[in-house]
């Protein structure tokens, strides 16, 4: 007796963890995907998982249409759920790509608007980003101009006490000159400063240290 | 709330399993079952006609009252879908309605043996779908309207065959494009079982 009670009690506790939805509310993701040169991608395989602390589900998925359009539907996740959408192209020439841990606090009227480049392997290397300090600055914000490929994003806050985390890698389009733009906040003076770099991309993969 | 009123319905149906006699002015305790076969054909633009595919399911009802020629029950049906978009319903192999309903039917006796029988109705609906660790179903309320005849065989047994329809309208919070879409269902049901009069030989042997 004892034996069935407590199967009926972890029986209990491991179904508790399972991912809980409400079908009277229901949202949408709209997806519209293009290559670098903007045009549509047709046949990416969208999938839809919802999460919580403790599991997950795929709970839908679907291919894109000729305009590189999709529009997934899929129920609420209870208590603080997120959503994730994993991009997998049926050409294998192009890179995958995940949108992870969506809050439902970004959904608009229900909708979730995801527009995104996907790029080709063999158009994209990888650039590598160290970033040395001097001791006499902080580092508080990176950004490119230039041909970026894209990356995953994931709205899952990290426990970084409120430092900002530069990226350590990009994708760039090959045979190109990007320019990274950083902002550094000087400790002695007390004062912000913005400068600019170039870095010459060429067809290879490579490594930039930032020196500030 | 919802399961209270499931409840209470029960006990009324309970209740009156126990009760033979007339209750007066002509209003008599009824105890004939009915359980049927239901083939629901959707239609119009909503996701159970477009987003999924019927297999049909099980009525059971129960006439409670009769005045006269009118007759006053309780149903309960559910019916089986298989779903065929996933963008659309999400990753589900099925989907099932319950409708809780009671009915309101007049009895036209066409001869000794044929009985037409036009009813209105409706109730409490639900959706419940398959994933497994689903906690909540989709509520709404159904109404019915549509005709039955009933063939009677042996004094106790009689076939029915009908034909409903049936409008859903479930709770949704969705975008605007999509309310109608998933907060509404119509169809024609058609139907087909057996109806079995419970007290037919008590009230025989009372007459003797």
């Amino acid at each position: 007796m004892k034996k069935l009670l407590l199967l009926a009690f972890a029986a209990t506790v491991a179904t508790s963890c399972d991912v809980n939805y409400s079908p009277e509310t229901r949202y949408a993701f709209r997806s519209h995907l293009v290559d670098v040169n903007g045009n549509p991608l047709a046949n990416v395989t969208t999938e839809i998982v919802a999460s919580n602390d403790y599991d997950s589900d795929v709970i839908s998925s679907g291919k894109t249409d000729a305009n590189g359009d999709l529009l997934l539907v899929v129920p609420k996740v209870e208590n603080s759920g997120t959503y994730t959408i994993n991009y997998s192209p049926r050409n294998i020439q192009f890179r995958t790509l995940s949108v992870k841990n969506i809050p439902q606090t970004l959904f608009e009227d229900y909708t979730f608007v995801s527009n995104r480049q996907v790029d080709r392997i063999s158009e994209t290397v990888i650039l590598q980003l160290n970033y040395q300090s001097s001791g006499e600055r902080r580092l508080d914000s990176v950004s490119f101009q230039g041909l970026i490929g894209s990356r995953d994003v994931d709205y899952a806050i990290p426990d970084t006490n409120g430092e900002f985390q530069p990226p350590y890698s990009v994708y760039a389009y090959k045979n190109q000159t990007i320019q990274l733009t950083y902002t550094t906040f000087e400790y002695a003076t007390q004062t912000t400063m913005t400068q600019t770099v170039s870095i010459p991309i060429a067809t290879e993969n490579l490594e930039y240290t930032l020196n500030y | 709330m919802k399961k209270y009123i499931l409840f209470l319905l029960l006990g009324v149906g309970a209740f009156a399993q126990q009760q033979r006699d007339s209750v007066g002015n002509g209003l008599k305790w009824n105890r004939k079952v009915r359980l049927e076969y239901v083939f629901p054909v959707q239609f119009g633009d909503n996701s159970h006609a477009k987003s999924q595919k019927a297999i049909g399911g099980l009525a059971f009802s129960y006439d409670l009252l009769s005045y006269r020629k009118f007759h006053f029950g309780l149903g309960i049906q559910r019916l089986i879908f298989d779903v065929t978009d996933g963008a659309a319903m999400g990753a589900l192999s099925n989907t099932n309605d319950t409708n809780l309903y009671s009915y309101l039917g007049y009895e036209f006796p066409i001869n000794d043996r044929l009985t037409l029988r036009p009813e209105i109705g409706g109730g409490y609906s639900r959706v419940d779908r398959d994933i497994v660790s689903y906690a909540e179903a989709q509520d709404g309320y159904n109404l019915r309207a549509g005709l039955r005849a009933e063939l009677r065989r042996r004094k106790a047994i009689s076939f029915n065959a009908g034909l409903f329809f049936n409008y859903n309208r479930f709770e949704i919070n969705t975008v605007p494009e999509y309310v109608d879409y998933f907060s509404q269902a119509q169809s024609l049901q058609i139907s087909a079982g057996i109806n079995i009069k419970l007290d037919h030989k008590k009230r025989k042997h009372k007459k003797r």
